[in-house]
């Protein structure tokens, strides 16, 4: 009976070392899966922006007289107004992906447990997945490639929202179950 | 690992193991021999250019990585420096081309093994030095793999020193810089590592360029995440891998020797070495980046003669020399014969796996 | 190498060459051809990143880096097509930069292989001398685009040669006795 009692003990703590071993595993893995999003998340915020920038400065005209038809003020006021609209998009962007990006990166790194960013994530997730359609309504057959292009990045910025959900609802998970082996 | 124990501490396994004076030089140099035989010293003497087994550092730099180029520097690395564990692990989900670089993972107790020391059974004490140098780097190089490719290769950022402290294991993290001049301060620990490139094939994933120098210290022990490691870390021990590269290469040796029947697996000569155990584990554990005077000077106790420094020049011109017909029967002659021979036998086996990372040999039994 | 491996060298090391003679022979148009060649490039090199991640850098710690660096640099080669001008300068920066780094290469190689007797120091050392040559060149004319394209165009060609070449290499022979 002595040796059945010993090999379950054995046994157990095997098996505990096992499990907190891929615990640690587990929650090394999603950790980094926070701290590689946040930083995806400022990369792909600042192409954006970038992108944005780029895109007005060889297409301002085209934008300017579009709104130029619309709007019955002059030529110069409507730049004005077009590129404050412009740098204020920009800073919004800029903005929402450090404040995103900046918590995750902390939060794969144990310095930071509130988890508001999330909620903003997810929103963030689910508009970018919502507004893919539109990139291929009523476009030109030279478009598609942007097209894709666009989505593409729309879609990446979406997952990577939701990869950061998902990781910190795990990294939540696993600290229960350490606390509860502990 | 480095001249202090291709050279001396190889010197001191063959005293041990019941070699002579001469016999033990004649296999350290060539274990050391390893380490510099490159394309750029072989064609200065007109030697075939297929017995490199290694590559210099502006041949790397200069390697094409295309097919021709990888498959190349994949025989010699993996032949001589990163011999495979298990050439044909399995993985879950993953493609076979993950699983050639896989496959190519580093580390002591393989088959392969076992064929590099009976491949040198009643060979030249060439031989006998080449299959040294393998044995003990599989042991310092354990889990890299010689083979560019950054998704085995890389490592993750944190690095932990373990260090003992009031009878308590401590773990300090490593700092890592890129400066290649810079001498690695071990006070401070500020090691020096290769680059992050991106690039797959990129030379600077070959090996263990990502941990620096660190598998190559004998006193240290430390913590990381391998690449491949699915963010399970590893803890490498090497003052206790070191001292089993010591006794197994004086196991190896006496079977090479016929004084054992067979070389296996996870079995070391403890017993020939016990008297000397603690004067071997002070001289690994000693806090250096070369241990080169502490092996030299207990080598000369044990043989009572004088180990005379590594000299890459010291048979030169004995090849040089002789004639196309007794090349062969020269020093280094013997040395690229058995440095054909073993790369010969890693290819065919990588090749016999269905891994077509180290080429297609054509292998001719005369 | 294989001939199916072969076969895709020499196709790619023709393509390389007939690239640089268009370059070579038409270069009022090149700069058109030339921002094409960047977007391609772009565009394979994002492809080729994505695949990478999907069939290797998943697997590995950290590998989901590559992911987006690929999606960055598909959409900055369609980028690159879409646009109208594109700064001069980067081109030309690359190019000489590429050069003076590929010639450094060559003329310490060529030292090292002098100091240890090789034979074919000398070889490595005029190439490496022309490379450098040539980046100081491309930093005299750095205004004058038609010298970097021609400059561009002759490293397409000397690729697409070398491609050609590697094409025909033998294959590993090693006998044991």
């Amino acid at each position: 009976m002595l040796y059945n009692i010993s090999a379950v003990i054995f046994l157990s703590r095997e098996y505990f070392r096992v499990m907190d071993n891929e615990i640690k595993k587990l929650t090394k893995k999603y950790e980094s899966n926070m701290i590689i999003s946040g930083r995806g998340m400022l990369f792909l915020g600042l192409w954006s922006v970038f992108k944005l920038v780029v895109g007005f400065i060889f297409g301002a005209d085209d934008i300017i007289d579009s709104q130029l038809d619309i709007a019955e003020i002059d030529e110069a006021t409507t730049e004005l107004i077009v590129w404050i609209i412009v740098a204020a998009t920009c800073m919004v962007i800029i903005l929402l992906c450090l404040y995103i990006g900046i918590n995750a990166i902390r939060y794969g790194r144990g310095t930071k447990r509130k988890k508001g960013f999330l909620v903003i994530a997810a929103i963030i997730g689910v508009l970018n997945i919502v507004g893919i359609p539109g990139y291929f309504t009523e476009i030109s057959t030279s478009d598609w490639d942007s097209a894709i292009a666009s989505a593409l990045v729309d879609l990446t910025f979406a997952s990577m929202s939701f990869d950061m959900v998902y990781s910190a609802i795990r990294l939540g998970i696993l600290h229960k179950e350490r606390l509860k082996e502990a | 690992m480095q001249e202090d124990f291709h050279y001396y501490a190889t010197y001191c396994a063959a005293i041990l193991a019941g070699y002579s004076h001469e016999e033990s030089m004649t296999i350290c140099y060539s274990a050391q021999f390893v380490d510099l035989c490159s394309k750029t010293y072989l064609s200065s003497i007109k030697a075939p250019l297929s017995a490199a087994t290694t590559q210099l550092q502006l041949e790397m730099m200069d390697a094409r990585t295309d097919v021709i180029g990888l498959q190349d520097i994949t025989r010699i690395w993996a032949s001589f420096h990163f011999l495979p564990r298990d050439l044909y692990a399995k993985k879950k989900w993953r493609p076979k081309v993950y699983m050639n670089k896989y496959r190519l993972i580093c580390g002591p107790n393989s088959d392969l093994m076992i064929k590099t020391v009976e491949l040198a059974k009643d060979k030249p004490l060439q031989n006998v030095g080449i299959a040294m140098h393998v044995l003990a780097d599989t042991w310092a190089h354990a889990n890299f793999a010689g083979t560019p490719s950054l998704v085995i290769n890389n490592t993750g950022k944190e690095f932990y020193e373990i260090v003992e402290e009031d009878g308590q294991e401590k773990e300090i993290r490593i700092k890592f810089r890129h400066s290649a001049s810079a001498p690695d301060d071990l006070e401070k620990r500020l090691f020096t590592n290769s680059l992050f490139q991106s690039n797959e094939h990129s030379i600077m994933n070959l090996g263990h360029g990502r941990a620096g120098h660190l598998p190559d210290y004998s006193f240290i022990k430390y913590r990381y995440y391998p690449a491949w490691g699915e963010y399970g870390d590893i803890v490498k021990d090497n003052p206790s891998d070191y001292y089993k590269a010591f006794c197994q290469m004086v196991y190896a040796m006496k079977y090479i020797r016929g004084k054992e029947l067979f070389f296996e697996k996870d079995k070391y000569d403890v017993p020939e070495v016990a008297p000397h155990e603690i004067r071997i584990r002070e001289i690994i554990k000693k806090r250096q980046t070369l241990a080169s005077q502490d092996w030299k000077s207990f080598g000369e106790e044990l043989s009572g003669k004088e180990i005379c420094d590594f000299d890459v020049n010291k048979y030169k011109s004995e090849y040089l020399a002789a004639d196309s017909i007794s090349k062969e029967d020269t020093f280094l002659g013997r040395f690229t014969v058995g440095a054909i021979a073993h790369k010969a036998m890693v290819s065919n086996e990588i090749m016999s796996s269905g891994n077509i990372l180290a080429g297609f040999v054509k292998v001719l039994i005369k | 190498m294989t001939k199916l491996q072969r076969v895709k060298n020499v196709i790619y090391g023709l393509l390389l060459l007939a690239s640089g003679v268009i370059l070579l022979f038409m270069p009022e148009d090149a700069f058109v051809l030339l921002l094409l060649l960047l977007s391609m490039t772009l565009l394979i090199s994002g492809l080729n990143t994505l695949v990478y991640y999907f069939t290797m850098a998943r697997f590995m710690v950290d590998g989901k880096m590559l992911l987006y660096k690929g999606i960055i640099v598909f959409d900055f080669g369609v980028l690159t097509a879409s646009l109208v001008d594109v700064p001069r300068q980067f081109v030309l920066v690359y190019l000489i930069g590429a050069h003076a780094f590929s010639g450094l290469v060559e003329l310490l190689r060529a030292l090292e292989a002098r100091r240890y007797g090789g034979k074919n120091w000398r070889l490595k050392m005029g190439h490496g001398f022309v490379n450098v040559i040539t980046c100081i060149i491309c930093v005299i004319f750095l205004n004058n685009t038609n010298t970097v394209i021609i400059v561009y165009a002759l490293g397409i060609l000397y690729s697409g040669v070398l491609t050609l070449v590697s094409a025909f290499r033998r294959t590993a022979f090693v006998y044991i006795q």
